[in-house]
Parts: C-alpha cells; sequence; structure tokens
C-alpha cells in the first residue's frame, strides 16, 4: 500500500524517537563513573571537551579523544556496541559520503596521490573545471579523513553526555551555569510535554490506519496530516492555557525555585582537573609533535 | 539543515554562537511585556510544536515522503518572536538530547532557522498577505511564497558557512580542516536542493495547514496578526 506509506513512516519516526529516549535515560540509572559526577561540573566539563575537539586538526589527536570516549564509556558501564552504534549511525557515514567529492583535485587541488583519468585538455565551466588529469589529491584525501574523524569524534563526546545523563539533570545543570531561568524552564516544560504531543501524533496516526482499508490518493494524504499539524498547534494552545492555570492554582506567582541542591565531592573536582588537563594537553601535543 | 558538530571551525561557530544572544535577549524582553508569567507554558508548548511539526511525514510524488521544518508556519501561527524562542528551544533539545545537530553548531543552527527562518518567513507573509481577508487565496499564497523563501534563504545562510570553512580554517599545506567545499559548490548546492525539492515541500505542507486554519479555526490566524488585532478593536 505505497500511498499509505507515510502513515507508516511517521509510526517509525515516533517510535525511533521514544526509543531513543527510553535507552538513553535506561544507562543514565546505572551506577558508573560519569552518573555520578556533580551535573554542573559535568555540563561544563563536556562542553569544554567538545570545543577542544573542534580545535584539534590531526589524525592522531582525533581519535585519541575517540578513544578516551570509549574507556570512559566502558567505565560508565554502557556497552561499547550499543555507544558506537549510536556514534556511528547515522552522522558520521552520512558526512563520509558527503565529503567524498571533496577527495579529487576537482575540489581540492593539492599533490596528486592516485591519477584515475586524463583528458586531452582541462574543460572549464564558469568558476568550475576539470583538470586535465582527475586525481585523488593528499590534501584531499587527508581533509576528508580529518573531517569524519572529528565529526566521530565530537558526536562520541555528544553522544557520551546525552546517555550518562538524566534529561531533567542537563536542565538542571544549564540553570546552575546561569543560562536564563526562563530558557532552562521552558526547556524542561518541552521535554515533558514532546512526549505528550508524540503520543498524541502515534495515537492519531494508528488510528488512522486502522480505519485505512483502501490506498489513500496522494492529496487526500496531504489534507488529512495537514488537519492533524492544525489539530495538534490548537490542542497545543489549549494545553499551555490548561498547564498555566494548573500552575497558578498551586501557587505559581511569576518565579520558578529549583529544587535541585549541589555539592562537588573530591572526585568531581578530580575529574573536572583530568578531563581540562587531558583536553589541553591533547592539543598542546598535537601543536607540538602532529602538525 | 541542522549543522552537526564538526563541519564548522571556531572561526565561524564562536561568532554565530555570539550573534544569536542579542536576537534571543530582544524576543525575551518582547515576550516578558506581552505575556508576562504565561510564556513559559506557551513558549514550551509551541517548542513541542516546532519539534514534533518534523514528525509529520507528508505524500510527495511516487511514493515518496517529505516533511516540514516549519519555521515560517510556527511565526504565522504564534508570532515571529515567540517562534524564535520556540524554534531555538526545539533546536537546542535536539542538540542536547537528541545529537540532531551539533552542540559547537548551536549558534549557527539557530541563527539559520530561528532568526533567518523565522523572520524571512514572517516578513515575506506579512508583505504578500497585507490587511487581506483571512480566508483569502492572497493569504494562502502568501503563505506558501513565505515559507519557500525562509527556508531557501536559511539554505543559502548555512551553504556560506560551509563555503567559507576552506578560506578560514586550513592547514598550512592547504588541506581543508572544516567542511572542505569552497562556496562555488556548497552555496549551489545547499540552494539547489532545497529551491528544487525541499523548500517547494515547506511551501506546500505550510499552505495546506494556513488552509485547514482559514476553514477551520481563522480566528487563529489573527491572533498575531497587526490587521487581526485593528480588526477586532473595530468589533468590539
Amino acid at each position: 500500500m505505497a500511498q499509505s506509506r507515510f502513515l507508516d513512516q511517521t509510526l517509525l519516526t515516533v517510535a525511533k524517537l521514544a526509543e531513543h529516549a527510553l535507552f538513553s535515560e535506561f544507562y543514565a540509572r546505572k551506577k558508573g563513573l560519569l552518573q555520578s559526577l556533580d551535573l554542573r561540573v559535568k555540563l561544563a566539563s563536556f562542553l569544554a571537551l567538545i570545543v577542544l575537539v573542534s580545535l584539534l586538526h590531526s589524525l592522531a589527536a582525533l581519535w585519541l579523544a575517540y578513544g578516551a570516549a570509549l574507556v570512559l564509556a566502558r567505565l560508565s558501564r554502557v556497552p561499547l556496541g550499543f555507544f558506537q552504534k549510536r556514534i556511528w549511525l547515522f552522522m558520521p557515514l552520512f558526512s563520509a559520503a558527503v565529503v567524498l567529492p571533496a577527495i579529487f583535485n576537482v575540489v581540492t587541488p593539492g599533490q596528486p596521490l592516485v591519477v584515475l583519468a586524463r583528458f586531452a585538455h582541462p574543460h572549464a565551466w564558469g568558476p568550475y573545471t576539470i583538470p586535465a588529469e582527475l586525481t585523488i589529491t593528499r590534501q584531499g584525501l587527508g581533509g576528508a579523513a580529518v573531517f569524519v574523524s572529528r565529526v566521530a569524534a565530537s558526536v562520541a563526546w555528544a553522544v557520551l553526555l546525552t546517555v550518562t545523563s538524566r534529561w531533567s539533570d542537563i536542565f538542571s545543570g544549564l540553570r546552575a551555569l546561569r543560562v536564563p531561568r526562563i530558557f532552562v524552564v521552558t526547556m524542561s516544560m518541552t521535554e515533558r510535554y514532546l512526549f505528550v504531543f508524540l503520543r498524541l501524533i502515534q495515537d492519531m496516526y494508528r488510528a488512522r490506519k486502522s480505519r485505512t482499508i483502501m490506498p489513500l490518493s496522494a492529496a487526500a494524504g496531504r489534507s488529512w496530516v495537514a488537519s492533524r499539524v492544525g489539530v495538534t498547534f490548537t490542542k497545543s494552545m489549549e494545553m499551555s492555557e490548561d498547564i498555566y492555570q494548573a500552575m497558578l492554582s498551586r501557587g505559581f506567582h511569576g518565579d520558578f525555585p529549583t529544587v535541585n541542591r549541589y555539592r562537588c565531592t573530591r572526585n568531581d573536582y578530580l575529574w573536572l582537573a583530568l578531563s581540562l588537563t587531558g583536553g589541553i594537553g591533547l592539543i598542546l601535543l598535537e601543536r607540538r609533535f602532529w602538525s | 539543515m541542522h549543522i552537526p558538530d564538526g563541519y564548522l571551525g571556531p572561526m565561524t561557530y564562536g561568532p554565530l554562537g555570539a550573534a544569536v544572544i542579542p536576537f534571543w535577549a530582544a524576543a525575551a524582553r518582547k515576550l516578558n511585556k506581552t505575556l508576562k508569567a504565561k510564556q513559559a507554558p506557551y513558549l514550551a508548548l509551541g517548542a513541542a510544536f516546532s519539534f514534533v511539526i518534523m514528525m509529520f511525514n507528508v505524500p510527495i510524488i511516487g511514493g515518496t515522503t517529505g516533511h516540514a521544518t516549519g519555521a515560517t508556519l510556527v511565526a504565522i501561527l504564534i508570532g515571529p518572536w515567540a517562534a524564535l524562542i520556540s524554534v531555538s528551544v526545539a533546536l537546542i533539545i535536539q542538540a542536547l538530547l537528541f545529537g540532531d545537530g551539533g552542540i559547537t553548531a548551536i549558534g549557527a543552527n539557530c541563527i539559520n532557522m530561528g532568526v533567518i527562518g523565522v523572520f524571512v518567513g514572517y516578513g515575506v507573509y506579512r508583505l504578500l498577505a497585507g490587511s487581506s481577508p483571512v480566508t483569502s487565496l492572497r493569504r494562502l499564497i502568501a503563505s506558501a511564497v513565505a515559507a519557500y523563501l525562509s527556508l531557501s534563504v536559511s539554505a543559502l545562510a548555512a551553504g556560506i558557512e560551509f563555503g567559507i570553512q576552506p578560506l578560514l580554517e586550513h592547514s598550512a599545506s592547504g588541506q581543508p580542516l572544516y567542511s572542505p567545499f569552497p562556496l562555488s559548490i556548497a552555496v549551489p548546492a545547499m540552494l539547489g536542493e532545497h529551491m528544487l525539492v525541499f523548500s517547494l515541500v515547506e511551501a506546500l505542507i505550510t499552505a495546506l495547514v494556513i488552509r485547514y486554519f482559514q476553514k477551520n479555526n481563522p480566528e487563529l490566524l489573527l491572533a498575531t496578526d497587526p490587521a487581526g488585532t485593528r480588526l477586532r478593536a473595530k468589533e468590539a
């Protein structure tokens, strides 16, 4: 039933998102190294480390940063198979496909490594030129390898943060790092109601699928989806009014007090010192020996 | 459209991250005046809607499906300042919790889709819709053109950000360190795929949803429309 494929596609997208959330929270509740850290320390150190990874230029340093993320995942009781699957599917593989044309001298001129084709003369179309020799260049291949490695290392650290932290903790951490309260409260409420909406979409699509016995025309399908987007928006506005009234009835007066009490232990200070020294040390090492 | 980590160097993501802050501050000031204490649930639900709008797959042609990013639609429905915060919050949650879009690229993504996407979409819609009746064909066409241009200009911005990487960040031997494609490739690639496919899908979905509201809840389309405010004042 190709014409009703959009129903399955949407249900699948919603299910994948829910699965993603479920597994993230599952490992975040385990007792491991990163789960035990103070959330302010953890969030600040991870944001700094992700920036430090973006400053690395050599393959060796990038893969060391990737390896460090694997070690920490293991120490935090995150299975490496699950962790690597989440890293590589989908961004680094997609990036590898995107960057492929950049290995050729058409995009990245430089020292030729392999000559793929020879033409009688170069061809030029406006700003684009195909040289007389089509080659893979050292600069092109090197740039592509660094690019994919950087994406993989960055995604590894970002995934490590999300799978070892409860989402509510990330929001509390942002608040503790002086992110304006209105942003943090909005984010936290968004996360909560996101799942209400996902459930609503799932129910609407399941109901439609269960009543669909004939293929839907594309036009009918589009109109139906547009009406569901409209219904979701209308419900969201009604819900926001209800939530506001509920907040008022519980004594809300425009302030958002937080109940988290933060306390850094010796381990938190040790982690902060080690992680930042390691990150900065890796950059210095790279600049000294690998660039 | 969500730029991941590793595509932009610090000389690009740093200034873009700084550039988005005054927009957020202006939006917060504006909304504090209009929404007051109501703003947290209103913006949160707006952000959740911005997030889930990408889940709605629509049949296109030959069994293929597509989805909208929704920046223009959200701007038309809740106003540009609330939309800027809602889209930004949705993008930050996608980056921090779902790994969709990079953490270092949050500023760039919020500039492209939040600031440019929302304000180009809303500006073009207001310009073309004028003070036409809320159920008019003119408004429907205005929403489609606005959505088309909004996504295309956002894609152009992303293309420029990718394209300046080889100029800004390369090794001594000329090896690119971040996105390796020059402006002459990155801009046409981003603009081409969006203008020929994604922006058309965005325009189609936006117009269909606006048509739904024109038929079923036209009052909602006037909520953030200065013409609608004047109309209600006259009626009162």
